[in-house]
């Protein structure tokens, strides 16, 4: 996995850089702000780019917005934006209308080694990385609309995990339920929202999309 | 108000001996080709802010420039007033610019200072014909009469009338001659001196700041002052905020990364060694959230780059109780007034969260031309009371510090609604 990282924190840079090599990553450049991060997506076209929110010159939101290009830029660039604190504004601005290949999370999430791993594979995989905590902001902003009145608090569950990005195996170990129920459930979910068959695999991403009220 | 640079002798004999004899009786006599001069410019110009003030495209910036021209006028009667008598008399202010001509216009024409500038230039005009009589009664008319007794040397057959009183030997001149004398040395400087403090005391009446002048210069000041106060605190939030993001939470976090690296190098080894990095990467990563949460209550960054919207849902989600949240603020005020707007609603729904009971709270954030609207509602057991509770009462306080208004009605068992109302010009 080829990474580009952003991080004006030359501590932190530092650390993540190590972190990621001994997880066998090949990290082509690791820069300090926004510019920087941009001509070395461009020139190395990684597999993902780890981004800090707040980076130089104006230290608010300059990663966010160097993220939402490379996002618009390279689609096929995933893009995990950590930052200090998660903020659902924030999250529904770098999501769009499309929650594959981003993943928004708690910088400490980066200290749980696996967890931070877990995501930035799922990111690099065209996959979704979104933290509980940025998932129970949205959720309240889409409580207003409330589609998912219709499903059982066990569903709401299913597909809050489903919203971080968690595989069958995975939401079926969090919930400490087996994988056949989560199966179950997340038909159901599909029936519920009225997500037909025909959609395929998709329909997993449509489900997340009407939770995420975006 | 008026600062004399050296006081006033009070006596005939400090008087004589100091140059403020002279110096009065030059002003006094200045007055007189004052009110020909400065009085009729004034005279002139306050003519033509009245008049200028309907004539629409030449008028209006004809008055403000005329109205200016009184306080030009004006300020070298102050310098007169200083060089003569050493009278400080702080300048009056003109109107500020109101921003368009034809406002700049209007306050030219209701400016009080014009009017009493130009109320001086009348009274001095009687003024100044008094002083016409007063000065030559106190100084030349006691010296002709000294040299009485002279004239009647010199020509034996004269005689002089005084009023009712004739004067017709060298014996009644000398008598008037010394009663003459006298009034010179102990009466004529009184006299200079009281029309010399009733011109001083014109100027600094009409021409300096007016007691209320005064005072809204003052009260103008403080205002400024205490919004630099409270701008400046609000400053010190947001660089407390980002002096621990950048230091404290960065390093905490590069050691719970390394703590938790360990952890993963450590693998199943040495269980004893590795419940201790757990127990330290724990630790550490409660630190980070404890400070999190700390400096999102000062100034979250959020707030700085999306507004009271965006911090509010965020603060909404976080909330135990069910937010239902409205923000409708179609123009950013500023850092300062967004702030406090977040603080009242972080402190309202942690109130609410402690000790309402409530199932459900409204946040409505509005701002009506120049006002900031806050509104908490909670559907509460009420009974809240700003007197008790050192949280509301820092709310007041803070709100304000900005010229605000905090109201909070909270019937037992009614719920409580709180409403802030903040400027936000």
């Amino acid at each position: 996995m080829r990474v580009v990282i952003a991080e004006d924190s030359v501590l932190l840079r530092e650390g993540i850089v190590r972190l990621l090599e001994e997880q066998n990553c090949v990290v082509v450049a690791a820069v300090g702000d926004g510019n920087a991060l941009l001509t070395a997506v461009e020139e190395h076209r990684p597999d993902v780019c780890v981004v800090d929110v707040r980076m130089p010159p104006t230290f608010t939101d300059e990663g966010l917005r160097a993220a939402l290009v490379i996002r618009d830029q390279f689609p096929e660039v995933g893009v995990l934006v950590l930052s200090q604190y998660v903020e659902e504004r924030y999250a529904s601005e770098l999501i769009g209308g499309n929650p594959g290949g981003v993943g928004y999370l708690l910088k400490d999430r980066v200290a749980d080694v696996d967890q931070f791993i877990d995501g930035l594979r799922r990111v690099a995989g065209g996959g979704a990385a979104l933290d509980p905590e940025v998932i129970s902001q949205l959720l309240v902003r889409s409580r207003k609309a409330d589609p998912l009145a219709v499903l059982s608090p066990r569903e709401q569950d299913v597909l809050r995990a489903m919203a971080e990005g968690k595989s069958n195996a995975g939401i079926a170990q969090a919930l400490v339920v087996g994988e056949g129920a989560v199966e179950k459930h997340i038909s159901n979910i599909f029936l519920k929202l009225q997500l037909s068959p025909t959609d395929g695999e998709h329909r997993r991403v449509l489900a997340v999309l009407r939770y995420l009220g975006t | 108000m008026t600062a004399a640079a050296s006081p006033v002798p009070r006596t005939p004999w400090g008087l004589w001996r100091s140059p403020y004899l002279w110096l009065a009786t030059i002003h006094l006599l200045g007055d007189a080709v004052v009110v020909l001069t400065s009085g009729l410019l004034v005279l002139g110009a306050t003519a033509v802010v009245l008049a200028g003030f309907p004539l629409a495209l030449i008028g209006i910036p004809l008055s403000r420039w005329a109205n200016r021209w009184v306080y030009g006028i004006a300020g070298w009667e102050r310098a007169r007033a200083r060089v003569t008598r050493g009278q400080e008399v702080p300048a009056l202010v003109p109107p500020p610019r109101a921003g368009s001509a034809a406002k700049d216009a209007a306050l030219a024409v209701k400016d009080p200072g014009l009017w009493r500038q130009f109320i001086y230039y009348v009274v001095l005009f009687w003024a100044a014909i008094a002083w016409l009589f007063v000065v030559p009664f106190a100084w030349s008319v006691p010296l002709v009469l000294i040299g009485l007794p002279a004239y009647y040397s010199y020509f034996a057959a004269a005689q002089a009338q005084l009023g009712p009183f004739v004067i017709d030997s060298t014996t009644r001149a000398s008598v008037v001659a010394v009663l003459a004398a006298l009034f010179l040395l102990f009466v004529s400087p009184l006299m200079i001196r009281a029309a010399s403090w009733f011109d001083g005391w014109l100027v600094k009446e009409l021409l300096g700041p007016s007691e209320s002048g005064v005072l809204a210069e003052r009260v103008h000041q403080l205002v400024q002052s205490r919004q630099q106060v409270v701008d400046s605190v609000e400053a010190e939030r947001r660089r407390m905020e980002r002096d621990l993001h950048d230091g404290a939470q960065q390093r905490l976090v590069s050691l719970a990364m390394s703590l938790g690296r360990a952890k993963n190098r450590l693998g199943d080894k040495e269980p004893a060694v590795r419940a201790l990095i757990e127990e330290a990467h724990s630790e550490a990563m409660q630190a980070i959230a404890e400070i999190r949460d700390l400096t999102r209550g000062l100034h979250p960054p959020v707030l700085t780059d999306r507004g009271l919207d965006a911090a509010l849902s965020a603060v909404a989600a976080r909330s135990p109780v069910p937010v239902q949240l409205r923000v409708d603020v179609p123009v950013r005020p500023s850092l300062t007034i967004e702030s406090i707007a977040y603080f009242v609603v972080t402190e309202a729904l942690a109130n609410v969260a402690k000790y309402a009971e409530a199932a459900q709270v409204e946040v409505l954030v509005i701002r009506e031309d120049d006002v900031l609207r806050v509104e908490v509602r909670d559907n509460g057991r009420g009974g809240a009371d700003p007197a008790r509770g050192s949280g509301l009462r820092g709310l007041a306080d803070r709100v304000a510090g900005v010229d605000g208004q905090l109201t909070v009605d909270s019937p037992p068992g009614g719920g409580t609604t709180l409403i802030a109302e903040v400027p936000c010009g």
